[in-house]
């Protein structure tokens, strides 16, 4: 038996990956909207993870920052680094002796958000 | 197709006609100060629903569509209004499925919407409102003539558009919190 042959979907399987694939383009449109927040849930996370990182000095490449969430599997850290950097919250800084390795850097884009969130937090802080 | 499919096409059909007559009714009761005219309202939120279901499920959402249409249409007045019934969930439930092969023309869109955006989404919702409310005043105005159709029909796509948008964005806040890793 040929263990790396992959299983035959029925017709009605093929049809329910069709729907399911709809509905995740669907739903990434929706995130998408005109005055929704700029970031998901899990971008968020990414990039707090990240910020804790580069505020401690450290310096993270791809390959760590996919292995720094704990609720999220690497592919999905992965593809969000893949969206931050598309909405240009992050750059990519290739290492100088293994072009292989790439470092993830802040942009003034994501400093600016953490300066915007260090101001919202310094508001409530002084609420009553 | 197999039986299995069959049942599973049923299903969907059976659903989001039942999920289309809620909202629908949901609309008339909680939004009824949005009433322009019979069946013009300028906050259509069932359009919302048409769109979304038919994008995902394609023709079995299409089908429930159809026939939760004639059944609203149709209760209140029993078989005198079958003809009237029978057309209007014929073109309920036709409606978005023309809107949405023109959509897939005009947007160059695959079949499983990959590529889909934002801004692709937002024509597509126009799109569905003037070919859903031009479909609807098209039967309205040769069945039931009246003075200000055109001025219908505006209100009509108007409310078709922004019951899309309430919908839409509902659905983000539904995603973020029910389902962030999408």
């Amino acid at each position: 038996m040929d263990r790396t042959s992959t299983p035959t979907l029925t017709s009605s399987q093929i049809k329910m990956k069709q729907t399911y694939t709809r509905f995740v383009h669907l739903a990434r449109a929706v995130r998408q909207l005109p005055g929704t927040p700029a970031l998901d849930a899990v971008e968020e996370r990414v990039l707090e993870s990240l910020a804790a990182a580069w505020g401690q000095g450290q310096k993270v490449t791809v390959l760590q920052a996919m292995g720094m969430s704990d609720d999220s599997s690497p592919t999905t850290v992965h593809r969000r680094l893949k969206s931050l950097r598309k909405k240009g919250f992050i750059g990519l800084h290739e290492d100088e002796t293994d072009n292989r390795v790439k470092f993830i850097e802040p942009t003034a884009q994501a400093d600016e958000y953490f300066a915007r969130l260090g101001q919202c937090l310094e508001a409530a802080s002084k609420q009553p | 197709m197999s039986l299995v499919a069959c049942g599973r096409m049923g299903l969907t059909t059976g659903l989001t006609g039942l999920a289309y007559i809620l909202v629908y009714l949901f609309n008339e009761h909680a939004l009824s100060f949005t009433r322009f005219a019979d069946g013009v309202n300028w906050i259509y939120l069932p359009s919302g629903l048409r769109l979304t279901l038919v994008l995902v499920f394609g023709a079995p959402a299409a089908l429930g569509i159809a026939w939760s249409s004639a059944l609203l249409t149709g209760w209140p007045e029993g078989w005198s209004g079958l003809q009237s019934a029978l057309v209007t969930g014929v073109i309920s439930g036709g409606a978005p499925w023309i809107a949405l092969l023109a959509s897939r023309r005009v947007l160059d869109l695959q079949e499983d919407l990959a590529g889909l955006d934002a801004r692709a989404l937002l024509k597509m919702a126009l799109i569905f409102a003037i070919t859903c409310a031009a479909l609807h005043q098209a039967w309205y105005g040769w069945s039931q003539p009246a003075p200000d159709r055109a001025l219908q029909f505006a209100v009509m796509t108007l409310g078709d558009l922004a019951g899309t948008l309430v919908v839409l964005y509902l659905s983000y806040w539904i995603l973020r919190k029910a389902a962030p890793r999408l």
